[in-house]
């Protein structure tokens, strides 16, 4: 990768290779001369109450894609063993999620969608109501409505709402993300959620029905595409290939073939026919996982995904 | 000899010959007159659709042979040897002529061993929309085979339908397809219907509408060149009753069964010319 350095806006402290303390203020990534991305550091204070994985993986793509310093991070968890790795990465970390709250400009609510109402409680101090507010909350809990987080926020004045699905795919630039404002949420609230998401990845506003569903395929889909990778993966090593070339091909095929439908824009149907000579050797796999009911299966996938979103945003 | 008002034999005078004339005389390739068909003596039946049809109709192969310029070999496959051995045992009549022949699994190399040798052959696989216009058809050369053979060949099977040049290696699997697809497209009116009828529509409307959507999506794919997973998507609105048909197809492994009949079909005619070649 190379680096053009534009111009300075103040020093930059640790972790970065061997770059210089200059401070870059406008990275352009070039990579097999392709620019990516060109973004601004944000100068706000990001938290996240829960610590989990997709904390982790927001939290480290900022940091991958230069988005923000490691001292603009707060995390709150009850678990003081789960903060050792965030306290690793270099992030402010704290027991108590009002501190979180108190500090951060924008908030990540990020914990098991049932611990909301607790999560919520306990960021919240009597004394601390007046510096808790004019904050943007930005839900990823799986099924909680606007109008949940809304109500449930309303305690904080000022606060704004966005709940977001993002996916793990983030931590590689390839996230998928979309989001639906809650009614208090302004311009720049998107705007700035949209810089977060977009630098790892696409994001794309929706309507809040849509959620569920897309969320399904985005959220959820990664994992069924690793279920895919490992399936192939697992079949050449049954036909006698060595596991680790099976499935590094495995990965890139997958890779490749999204990236077909994504750049070419022929629809899959059209794709798969121009790979299947007749009477060879893919439209004989084809048959194979139309026996399977593979197409039925993926359907199913998302059905159930969906539905158990549903499921979870009811459970108290 | 002009490929327009041919004077056509058929040896052989069942439904696909039957349906072939009517379409080459409705296209003005032929008149009936000059028309003649061979029928088993006890097929009083087909004797008389032809005659109706204002054409001759004889019990003998030789007569159809010597009165034509083009023969279409009509017989049941297991009586083609036969009929086309009369045919070669026959002193002093033209053979030099083009043989159509559209019996199931005889081959390029049997035909033209039955035959005599100045016989022209080419080999045809329609399918039984042939009787309604709307075949399928393909042919192959035989080892004589002139252009001109071809493109009157063209011409004949155009007056009922589509038609395609193939090598004869494919023949199985095109039997497999469009020779025997109508019944698969049959069990799928059948089954539509049905689906209809379950739901509360009344039996006659609901195989007019059956058959009529299968017609149109068919000329949808052929017409449009779009293709069918793209002609899907466009019938397919979101969270639709469509997407609720298409999701319980593929649960069921629709797609699977359609693939695996014409495996199976395939397979069954290879093993059918393989026996008859014995």
């Amino acid at each position: 990768m190379i680096y053009y350095h534009s111009f300075v806006n103040r020093l930059f402290l640790k972790n970065f290779k061997r770059r210089s303390a200059l401070q870059i203020s406008t990275n352009v990534f070039l990579c097999n001369n392709k620019t990516i991305k060109t973004q601004n550091k944000i100068q706000q204070r990001i938290g996240f109450i829960g610590d989990g994985n997709m904390s982790k993986a927001i939290f480290r793509s900022m940091i991958k894609y230069n988005l923000i310093d490691t001292s603009q991070v707060y995390v709150a968890s009850p678990f003081k063993q789960n903060l050792d790795i965030w306290v690793k990465w270099n992030a402010n970390v704290t027991l108590d999620n009002s501190e979180v709250t108190e500090k951060c400009d924008i908030i990540f609510l990020a914990v098991k969608p049932y611990l909301l109402s607790n999560a919520v409680a306990t960021m919240y101090s009597e004394k601390k109501l007046k510096k808790i507010s004019n904050k943007l909350f930005v839900s990823i809990l799986a099924g909680i409505t606007l109008e949940t987080l809304e109500n449930v926020l309303s305690k904080f004045p000022g606060s704004r709402v966005i709940r977001v699905l993002p996916n793990t795919p983030m931590l590689v630039g390839e996230g998928c993300s979309i989001f639906c404002p809650g009614k208090y949420a302004t311009r720049e609230d998107i705007d700035l959620l949209q810089i977060i998401l977009n630098t790892s990845g696409i994001s794309e506003q929706v309507p809040e029905n849509m959620i569920n569903p897309i969320g399904a395929l985005s959220g959820s889909g990664p994992a069924f595409v690793y279920l895919i990778i490992e399936a192939l993966s697992d079949g050449c090593v049954r036909m006698g290939v060595h596991r680790d070339i099976a499935t590094k091909f495995a990965a890139k095929t997958v890779l490749g073939a999204a990236k077909m439908v994504l750049e070419t824009n022929k629809h899959p149907g059209v794709l798969k026919d121009e790979v299947c000579s007749a009477g060879g050797t893919t439209i004989a796999g084809i048959h194979a996982l139309e026996k399977a009911g593979v197409r039925g299966g993926m359907m199913n996938a998302i059905e159930a995904s969906a539905i158990r979103a549903v499921e979870v945003g009811k459970q108290k | 000899m002009s490929s327009k008002l041919m004077k056509i034999g058929f040896i052989g005078g069942g439904k696909m010959a039957q349906a072939l004339a009517k379409g080459f005389i409705s296209a003005g390739l032929a008149k009936a007159e000059h028309m003649i068909s061979s029928c088993h003596p006890s097929d009083l039946d087909s004797a008389k659709a032809f005659k109706d049809l204002g054409a001759e109709s004889h019990f003998e192969n030789v007569p159809v042979v010597e009165k034509s310029d083009v023969l279409i070999v009509a017989v049941k496959p297991s009586v083609v040897p036969i009929a086309l051995g009369d045919i070669k045992k026959a002193s002093g009549i033209d053979t030099d002529k083009l043989f159509l022949s559209i019996a199931m699994g005889i081959t390029i190399k049997q035909l033209e061993q039955h035959l005599p040798s100045n016989a022209r052959v080419i080999r045809v696989m329609p399918n039984t929309p042939a009787l309604v216009k709307s075949g399928a058809s393909v042919f192959v050369r035989g080892s004589k085979t002139t252009d001109q053979d071809v493109t009157i060949t063209k011409s004949l099977l155009k007056a009922v339908g589509t038609c395609e040049e193939v090598t004869e290696n494919h023949l199985d699997a095109i039997t497999a397809l469009s020779g025997s697809g109508p019944a698969y497209v049959y069990v799928l009116i059948e089954s539509l219907a049905d689906g209809g009828v379950k739901m509360g529509l009344p039996r006659d409307l609901a195989y007019r509408l059956a058959a009529q959507t299968v017609l149109g999506a068919g000329q949808m794919v052929r017409d449009t060149n779009i293709h069918p997973g793209v002609l899907k998507d466009n019938v397919t609105s979101p969270a639709g009753s469509t997407a609720t048909g298409l999701h319980y197809l593929e649960q069921k492994g629709f797609r699977a069964a359609v693939i695996g009949a014409i495996e199976a079909a395939t397979q069954r005619c290879i093993q059918v010319s393989g026996s008859q070649a014995k």
